[in-house]
């Protein structure tokens, strides 16, 4: 069968997105960056600090050093009251994990309910790998989203992750974050396994274990200081081609084009293919793409969260009319 | 046949002696762990033909208890003498269950010299596992503690035991002609502190040598705000040493201590929110008691508190320590079930 030409598949990954959820595209601004001095409202905060016990090849813990710490459960408090007090609209709570791909969790769920009740904000973790009680009790404490990388390929468990049953543990956390009714917001890496594309349809696949509401692609950041610091990302005709394949293969999702990718003319070019991929949010953007979006008559919405929250911006906060002015190009 | 020679003697770096629940983990020695309390941390102890000379009144290896060294006990139990090779290839072939090596000093003046290579062996030949020191602040200098830091081990444990300078002394210092020093120990902490960074030291202490639950917590309290924190013990009588007559602490004393430290240490409450009677018995935990309800409707401050492993759960679950196994557990080293709470719940009222 002759492969259909990008432009082809991207043209109906697009006129099916906008019939089903309309010219729309929620442009975001997570908390864990500042865009000309304006930080987003929704900071991620570690549970452990700096320290990763896996270790990936993609980020060998880098990621964790810019985040704020919480390293007990009074501490985590502590530090989610204050981000309240500073008009955040929730956390993304994470960390570093164990050889095993989990988090602490046990160990701060009673913080948890506790950030819950007494800041009212949504919750996200990044749960890694959970078991059926560990799952249920994130639900119970609180917590609104478990967002989850999924890694297709054996060998990218093996060779990047260096947990050889990774994929085993990661389809048991998935039927276990399904079985506690926590919503999962699935990630997928382009690129993981640097920046070969090895497992990322494979991904797909498993993800269609639990249809989600939505579905966040990154992409690669080649990181100094990681074994991955010389790789390249996907070309952008490979990220489209994901981009447009996924569009049509969950046409009930919304897709996310998230935070984590490569900046530069990368990451504005893939912004524009997002667009022309019918992508419904795209994270961490430029004002390149918010222009680009309207010249196609696409309704551009802002929010300054994670761009896994849902769009609907709650009524407590309205959204600041000059975003798009504050989001002008730096040099992220 | 050959001709009998004397037995070389087996003596540390190349000889440890390993605790009988570290033996039971790694298949030296035979038996299970009552409620299957397996023990994740591999506790090694150093170990010379002259033994520790030190006099700490409540230890098994104190100088002027009767006995040869190698027969003496140590928290109630023998210790076998294994080589180090036997304890990597062991550890090696049972890395899933071996979340931690603990190695821990006596007083004896090769300790430091063989300190740096016991565990610079450990690190190379284990390198997934982390690494502990239950360090001799009487014999150890800044320059060790900057070597064992650059290895790495990742935790220094300082037993301090006593909660007070004269109960110090009483046990482990002038009053038994022994050589540690209460000041050194806390300028050790100090620079262990600054050396280590914060969470990263660890102060053991004994609850019933004599002090006051206002003495134990607000102490604990202090090593907190400084960076430490704490692991606590009960004190349970050593057959043979000096405190052998000495009774355990009773039982609500402990558990109120247990409940104050998890607070402390976790950051939920500081000493300052609580309050004591005039006999410095612990009556109100302030601000702090409906986290203490939570915490205490879980059990995990009544578990061991030691060095942890990688995903932040205790390792060093130290199997009755201070207990023996039965009715009377006083460190829980696993998750306390609904009729141990049950049981908990009364004794924080005695």
């Amino acid at each position: 069968m002759p492969v259909e030409p990008v432009d082809q598949l991207l043209a109906r990954a697009q006129a099916l997105s906008w019939e089903r959820f309309g010219r729309r595209v929620v442009f975001y601004l997570p908390g864990m960056f500042i865009v000309d001095g304006v930080r987003g409202r929704y900071p991620a905060v570690s549970i452990t600090g700096p320290v990763c016990g896996l270790g990936c090849d993609h980020c060998s813990g880098e990621i964790l050093k810019s985040m704020p710490a919480a390293q007990s459960p009074g501490e985590l408090i502590e530090v989610c009251l204050r981000l309240r007090d500073r008009g955040v609209e929730g956390f993304l709570i994470t960390g570093g994990s164990d050889r095993r791909g989990r988090l602490p969790w046990s160990r701060f769920l009673d913080a948890l309910a506790e950030v819950k009740r007494r800041t009212g904000l949504h919750l996200s973790v990044h749960s890694g790998m959970v078991d059926g009680p560990t799952a249920a009790a994130l639900k119970q404490a609180g917590v609104d989203q478990a967002n989850l990388d999924i890694v297709g390929a054996e060998e990218t468990w093996r060779e990047v992750m260096h947990l050889a049953d990774g994929g085993a543990l990661l389809e048991r956390s998935i039927d276990a974050l399904h079985a506690a009714a926590l919503e999962m917001v699935p990630h997928v890496v382009m690129g993981i396994h640097a920046g070969r594309l090895v497992g990322e349809r494979r991904a797909l696949e498993i993800v269609r274990r639990c249809t989600p509401k939505l579905l966040v692609w990154v992409v690669l950041m080649p990181l100094p200081a990681t074994p991955m610091a010389g790789a390249l990302p996907p070309t952008l005709e490979e990220a489209a081609r994901l981009l447009a394949e996924s569009r049509l293969l969950f046409p009930e999702s919304e897709i996310a084009l998230g935070c984590a990718r490569p900046r530069g003319e990368y990451r504005r070019a893939l912004e524009r293919i997002a667009i022309d991929a019918g992508v419904n949010r795209v994270a961490l953007y430029s004002e390149e793409s918010v222009a680009y979006a309207r010249s196609l008559g696409v309704e551009a919405r802002f929010r300054e969260t994670c761009c896994s929250i849902g769009s609907e911006r709650p009524a407590a906060s309205a959204p600041p009319p000059d975003l798009v002015q504050i989001a002008v190009e730096s040099n992220l | 046949m050959t001709p009998q020679t004397q037995p070389a003697s087996q003596e540390s770096p190349e000889f440890l002696r390993i605790s009988l629940a570290a033996a039971m983990t790694l298949g030296i020695a035979p038996g299970w762990f009552y409620r299957g309390a397996c023990l994740h941390c591999i506790n090694l102890l150093m170990t010379y033909d002259e033994g520790c000379a030190a006099n700490c009144s409540y230890c098994g290896l104190q100088r002027h208890r009767e006995g040869k060294s190698e027969d003496k006990s140590f928290i109630r139990v023998p210790w076998p003498v294994v080589s180090l090779d036997e304890i990597v290839a062991r550890s090696r072939d049972r890395l899933s269950a071996v979340k931690r090596v603990c190695l821990s000093m006596i007083t004896h003046p090769r300790v430091a010299r063989d300190a740096r290579v016991i565990l610079d062996r450990l690190h190379r030949q284990l390198p997934e596992v982390p690494i502990s020191l239950l360090s001799n602040p009487t014999l150890l200098t800044r320059a060790d503690l900057e070597f064992f830091r650059d290895i790495p081990i990742d935790r220094l444990g300082i037993a301090v035991d006593a909660a007070t300078e004269p109960i110090f002394d009483r046990n482990r210092a002038r009053e038994v002609s022994g050589p540690h020093r209460w000041d050194r120990y806390w300028r050790f902490f100090e620079e262990a502190l600054e050396i280590f960074g914060p969470n990263r030291v660890g102060i053991h202490l004994i609850v019933g040598l004599g002090e006051t639950e206002e003495e134990m917590i607000r102490l604990i309290g202090r090593i907190r705000k400084a960076g430490g924190s704490t692991h606590l013990f009960s004190f349970f009588p050593e057959a043979g040493s000096r405190l052998a007559a000495h009774p355990q602490p009773p039982v609500g004393q402990y558990r109120r201590v247990q409940l104050a430290r998890y607070l402390i240490d976790e950051d939920l409450a500081t000493a300052e929110t609580f309050r004591f009677d005039e006999r410095g018995r612990l009556i109100s935990l302030g601000a702090a008691l409906e986290r203490a309800e939570l915490a205490t409707a879980g059990g995990t401050p009544f578990m061991t508190s030691g060095c942890p492993d990688e995903t932040g759960a205790v390792a060093c679950n130290r199997p009755f320590g201070d207990c023996t196994p039965g009715d009377d557990i006083r460190s829980f080293p696993f998750q306390p079930d609904e009729e141990d709470l049950a049981t908990i719940r009364r004794q924080l009222e005695e």
